[in-house]
């Protein structure tokens, strides 16, 4: 006989977790979605670089023409990504796989929770691979060391990397919360196709109004002066860290030392909020839904 | 019955919308037994075996595996469970040993050697390591019932699983079935509407149709409440007066059901006055033959539908 004991919750959404690993690894639709990430990214490097050289101009840094780079291609990527999710939770129930994992000791909130977690496993993997495909790049082309100006250092590398970290740690919530809502889509459409439809129509909206601030970030200057600096760009989560090629049109000594500002304060209650919405409803839609497929 | 009961349901209802699909059935399955749930496409079949793997929620009524309710114990109550639920389904670019595999892990992982023997026993061995997509039907159907045995079920729901297969995939199914019991003790509850496989494998079965259940018991109990049937076999021509010399002579409702062939209940009658009869009235008799009712027959008398068994 099987295993006598029932197993708890987070031993059973670890091996849905596992299961919906290997069934995505081996699934060409999404190793398609994500081999187009990385492909947007480096011919993107390339053609950015040969751009600049033609327009007889470079990048201050190897950082800087990571971040030009990572903020295109984070564009492109995060819809790949959106209409990868948008299958996560429909797949199962356009194939009616969902009735075998439901007549498994697997309970409906496991399953979405699982779900939830893989979103976010792939969140964390289109950052790796677009932080891995950019940071190549720049590093490839000018170099990552520490920065300097003449002799002087102005940011230590290892300060470079740790401000990457923390941004992209928000760009995670960001995308977490377009995730969130790529699942709950997917938890209410019986087809693939239906929720990747349903998905892009809503994916422009959040685009279009900003509705989820991925793009939110610090604002330099003020007045008419002010620019947003978005954290998709920079991965500088303060103003003390300011992209060299906008040093020069700066006022020396911005007042600010905490990353901590209240754009990533709004960044943070929405995306959280809006992620926690989802998940309620994709678990209203999951508790109640009949699987009579 | 003896023991803790299989399955147990008690007032199972469904309605979706305004229409009851299902109305309060009851069913007791006993471990270890063959449970035949025999009906129509479209009876409730499907829907109540749903119900009882809490794929959907009943409107009223409990349902319970091996005493653990459903709804409330719902890890406790699946664990011991095997379900082919309407047909198979599997991730159609995994190979059929990696689905296995793949469903396998939500159980906490089954064996490689388990997976071979499941494979085996279904006839899947050879194709096990080629995508599902290129499966036909009856290699789908097999593959589904393969993943329902993989964790050693002690209660096995088999929703309709000889859908689409060839005669020899039926007899193929019947007999794992039989195998399956016997190795494993294994409780199997199977539906389908395809009465003479059934009449072949179950212990006992339960007759629905829209939505109600009309009869349980052993196949004695439903086959045997009708009188044998007689199968009385005269030229062509005759079948007119035939069947009409049988209801005025002997009061029995005959049939034609085709021509030279009628057929009636044989009540107490004497076939041997029956036949001295017709052949005093000038009829010739090709045949007078005794039949004991199928389950077929059983379940026409019992719910007056035909067209959709076999």
């Amino acid at each position: 006989m099987s295993a006598q004991t029932t197993p708890g919750f987070l031993v059973t959404v670890g091996r849905l977790v596992r299961a919906e690993i290997l069934k995505l690894s081996r699934y060409w639709v999404v190793l398609t979605g994500f081999v187009a990430i990385i492909v947007v990214a480096i011919p993107g490097a390339v053609l950015s670089y040969r751009g600049e050289q033609a327009m007889n101009v470079t990048s201050a840094s190897g950082y800087e023409f990571a971040f030009s780079l990572m903020v295109r291609s984070l564009e492109f990527s995060s819809t790949i990504l959106f209409v990868i999710l948008c299958i996560l939770f429909s797949i199962d129930v356009a194939n009616s796989t969902i009735k075998v994992i439901l007549t498994r000791p697997v309970t409906r909130v496991e399953l979405l929770v699982s779900k939830y977690a893989v979103a976010m496993l792939m969140v964390l993997a289109t950052l790796a691979l677009l932080w891995t495909a950019c940071l190549g790049a720049g590093a490839y082309y000018y170099g990552l060391g520490d920065l300097r100006e003449n002799e002087y250092i102005l940011f230590g590398a290892d300060m470079m990397f740790r401000n990457i970290a923390i941004a992209s740690v928000f760009l995670a919530l960001a995308f977490g919360a377009q995730a969130a809502l790529a699942v709950t889509i997917s938890t209410y459409s019986s087809t693939m196709g239906g929720a990747i439809i349903i998905g892009l129509i809503l994916h422009s909206f959040i685009n279009a109004l900003n509705v989820l601030p991925k793009t939110l970030g610090f604002t330099i200057g003020s007045g008419e002066d002010a620019t947003l600096i978005p954290y998709a760009i920079v991965a500088f989560t303060s103003q003390l860290h300011v992209p060299l090629g906008r040093l020069d049109d700066l006022t020396a000594g911005v007042p600010i030392e905490s990353w901590w500002t209240p754009d990533v304060q709004q960044l943070v209650v929405v995306c959280s909020t809006a992620s926690l919405l989802f998940f309620v409803l994709a678990l209203v839609r999951v508790r109640n839904r009949d699987f009579t497929l | 019955m003896g023991g803790e009961a299989a399955v147990e349901a008690r007032g199972l209802s469904k309605r979706f919308g305004g229409e009851t699909a299902v109305h309060s059935v009851d069913l007791e399955v006993a471990a270890g037994e063959i449970f035949g749930f025999l009906g129509p496409n479209g009876a409730g079949k499907t829907t109540t075996i749903r119900m009882l793997l809490g794929l959907i929620r009943p409107t009223t009524g409990t349902a319970s595996i091996f005493g653990k309710d459903i709804g409330r114990e719902f890890k406790a109550a699946i664990r011991h469970v095997g379900a082919f639920v309407e047909g198979p389904a599997f991730y159609p670019f995994l190979s059929g040993r990696r689905n296995l595999r793949l469903f396998g892990t939500l159980s906490g992982g089954a064996s490689e050697d388990r997976i071979a023997e499941v494979l085996e026993w279904t006839g899947l061995t050879a194709p096990a390591d080629k995508r599902v997509s290129g499966y036909s039907q009856g290699m789908r159907q097999r593959l589904g019932i393969a993943m329902a045995l993989l964790d050693e079920p002690r209660l096995l729901v088999l929703d309709e699983p000889t859908n689409g297969l060839d005669p020899q995939g039926t007899r193929e199914i019947r007999e794992l079935m039989v195998r399956i019991r016997a190795e494993e003790n294994t409780a199997i509850l199977v539906s389908s509407h395809l009465l003479g496989e059934m009449e072949r494998v179950c212990d006992r079965v339960a007759v629905i149709a829209r939505g109600r259940i009309l009869q349980q018991g052993t196949l004695d109990d439903i086959i045997g409440d009708a009188s044998e049937r007689v199968e009385l076999g005269v030229s062509a021509e005759a079948t007119a007066q035939a069947t009409a010399f049988l209801r005025e002579r002997f009061a029995t409702e005959a049939t034609s059901t085709r021509a030279g062939m009628i057929e009636f209940s044989r009540g107490t009658l004497d076939l041997g006055v029956v036949n001295r009869a017709l052949i005093e009235s000038g009829l010739d008799v090709h045949q007078l033959t005794p039949r004991r009712r199928s389950l077929e027959q059983a379940f026409v008398t019992l719910t007056g539908e035909h067209s959709s068994i076999r």
